[in-house]
């Protein structure tokens, strides 16, 4: 047990100070377990553990899934996406702010980063607000909040990671994540249509459209119908895997690209596919460098130590999930999604199973504590995002409008956690 | 960063490689998709060959990763240790990420010499594996000469006197 809090101190002063995530999991990983047993083994270990881990048929998906956003953001389908929200629900009080929400949503369900979905949505969104008189935190602090969904609704990218590190089926724990999903996207619309009503001042009352409009509006999103209905509705109606799903989404948004006037040179492809292939890369080292790292603290003996913990303070699965909870919480506010999810999955997944913990269920429920992280100080990468996205804006502004949707996400939490119906539900369902 | 210019052809070789074999698993898992729901006859053996793609793409992404600087950092001190120690931490940064790209080369190459000594073969292709994963220990060290490359990068020297 000592030797693991030796190494996870190492780690965290190591990342600390820059030092890329991957390697700094990769060392201490290496060091740790060579030092516990002997070299040889330590270089056998690792080479094998990410040698696995880069030919898992399961991961697959990531770099598809990555790709897909990438088309997907190419192709424009956000604006239309905000246009419909906007014919749904602009009429209302803050009703632009409620139709980046909704727009955010709709695109994580073809996206699976809630960066892209915080960047894209800031271009797409903001200027309308703006433009309407939105107060800058209201909707920075909704376009930062909204793109947290990108990791919840499925396809998302930490989703699958978590699943290879707790042995669970992708498929199913993408279907569990769209309730919660529309849960959170309920909550962040209500905690604006309050915000609004509250303080008027910030959201001014839109024109309202004529249902013709509306059904204009919805036609012109028959793009991200398509996709949605090939992707999610493939995986839930047992038609494709998620990696079949990801591949045809993927071919289906490179036509829709096409189609729009992207994707016409050579230089593009290189961009656009290419960053992609460079994004799932960095994803790749991480993941598999935190391999080696969760094999140095299974030789140190800690996951089983915590479940003797656990055993012996009697708590019940309920409470070592709030406990897991506020450590996540508190891990957001350092580290990054994927950085929470190598460290506490391999570490607490006996002593989870040991008390008959549903891994799905805490699966979204450590999803929805991670979204915190992305939009809370110091670190709030969403909230960085968007200040990237329109440098003009105040980052207190964008930080002072992401705290009521940080109240919103956690009664969500709190939701979930009450009845976790919420989340199995629908894969219970699945055939 | 954009790599030097006796790197580039190896930035381009990382770019081109992974977006063929990204653009070759979407290809081949859609038309196994199609051929098994439409014809009652998949591919054979084409989710081996998309693992194998996978592991392609991840040797050449690295490459990429490594032009750009793209590796997930946590960033919190960034500012304050660039500003008090603006000689040293770009030099630690690139140093870090030195030795963890050498280190996963190697564990890469042990890795790969070994599975080709022991003969792996994959279970329905029967392709022996380790030349998959020496493929991706050569991207892994194309990978770590794009990062030297950086070592006359404008970043490594700022701070210093000119």
């Amino acid at each position: 047990m000592t030797a693991a809090l030796i190494g996870f101190a190492i780690l965290i002063a190591l990342s600390f100070t820059g030092m890329p995530l991957a390697f700094a999991t990769l060392l201490t990983g290496f060091v740790g377990f060579g030092l516990m047993r002997d070299w040889d083994s330590a270089v056998a270990m690792s080479g094998q553990q990410i040698g696995e881990m880069i030919v898992n048929p399961n991961l697959v998906v990531v770099p598809i899934f990555i790709l897909m956003g990438e088309l997907i953001r190419r192709g424009g389908i956000a604006d239309e996406l905000y246009e419909f929200g906007n014919a749904l629900v602009g009429r209302l009080r803050g009703g632009l702010a409620m139709s980046t929400v909704l727009a955010c949503g709709a695109f994580s369900t073809v996206c699976g980063s809630s960066v892209a979905t915080a960047a894209t949505m800031t271009k797409v969104a903001m200027p309308p607000m703006r433009r309407y008189g939105y107060h800058d935190s209201l909707s920075a602090g909704t376009v930062a909040a909204g793109g947290t969904l990108g990791i919840l609704i499925p396809p998302s990218i930490p989703m699958v990671i978590y699943c290879i590190f707790a042995r669970e089926d992708i498929g199913r724990m993408f279907i569990a994540g769209i309730v919660p999903g529309a849960l959170m996207m309920t909550a962040f619309m209500v905690t604006i249509a309050l915000w609004a009503r509250l303080r008027p001042g910030v959201a001014p009352v839109g024109a309202a459209m004529s249902w013709t409009q509306r059904i204009a509006a919805f036609k012109k999103t028959w793009a991200f119908v398509v996709l949605f209905l090939v992707v999610l509705g493939g995986i839930y109606l047992g038609v494709f895997t998620a990696t079949e799903a990801a591949s045809v989404g993927a071919i289906g948004a490179y036509l829709f690209a096409l189609a729009r006037g992207s994707m016409r040179s050579g230089r593009e492809y290189l961009d656009v596919i290419g960053g992609a292939v460079g994004i799932s890369a960095a994803i790749f080292a991480i993941a598999s460098c935190a391999l080696v790292f969760s094999q140095f603290i299974n030789v140190t003996g800690m996951p089983f130590a915590l479940m003797e913990l656990v055993n012996g303070w009697e708590l019940s699965g309920i409470q070592l999930v709030l406990a897991i909870g506020a450590l996540c919480i508190l891990l957001g506010m350092v580290f990054e999604a994927l950085g929470i999810l190598v460290l506490i999955v391999p570490m607490f997944l006996p002593t989870l199973q040991a008390q008959g913990v549903d891994m799905i269920w805490f699966g979204v429920v450590v999803i929805i504590l991670i979204e915190l992280g992305l939009i809370t100080p110091p670190v709030g990468v969403n909230v960085f995002t968007v200040k990237a996205a329109r440098p003009d804006l105040k980052l207190g502004d964008v930080f002072a409008g992401v705290t009521p949707f940080v109240l919103a996400m956690l009664v969500t939490a709190a939701l979930i956690l009450i009845w976790p119906e919420i989340v199995v539900g629908l894969p219970n369902l699945m055939r | 960063m954009s790599p030097h210019s006796w790197a580039r052809p190896l930035y381009r070789i990382g770019q081109v490689v992974g977006t063929l074999a990204v653009i070759t698993i979407a290809l081949l898992t859609a038309a196994d998709v199609v051929l098994r729901y439409f014809f009652n006859a998949a591919i054979f053996g084409a989710a081996e060959v998309a693992n194998a793609l996978l592991a392609v793409l991840v040797g050449a992404g690295l490459i990429i990763v490594a032009a750009q600087r793209l590796h997930i950092c946590v960033d919190l001190f960034d500012a304050p240790l660039r500003r008090r120690l603006p000689k040293l931490y770009p030099r630690w940064i690139f140093g870090a990420e030195l030795l963890g790209t050498a280190a996963l080369a190697t564990l890469l190459v042990q890795h790969a010499m070994h599975t080709i000594d022991f003969g792996e073969l994959t279970p329905v292709l029967e392709f022996p594996i380790g030349w998959v994963f020496a493929l991706v220990a050569l991207f892994v060290i194309m990978a770590l000469a794009v990062l030297l490359s950086g070592w006359r990068d404008e970043e490594m020297h700022q701070g210093e006197e000119k």
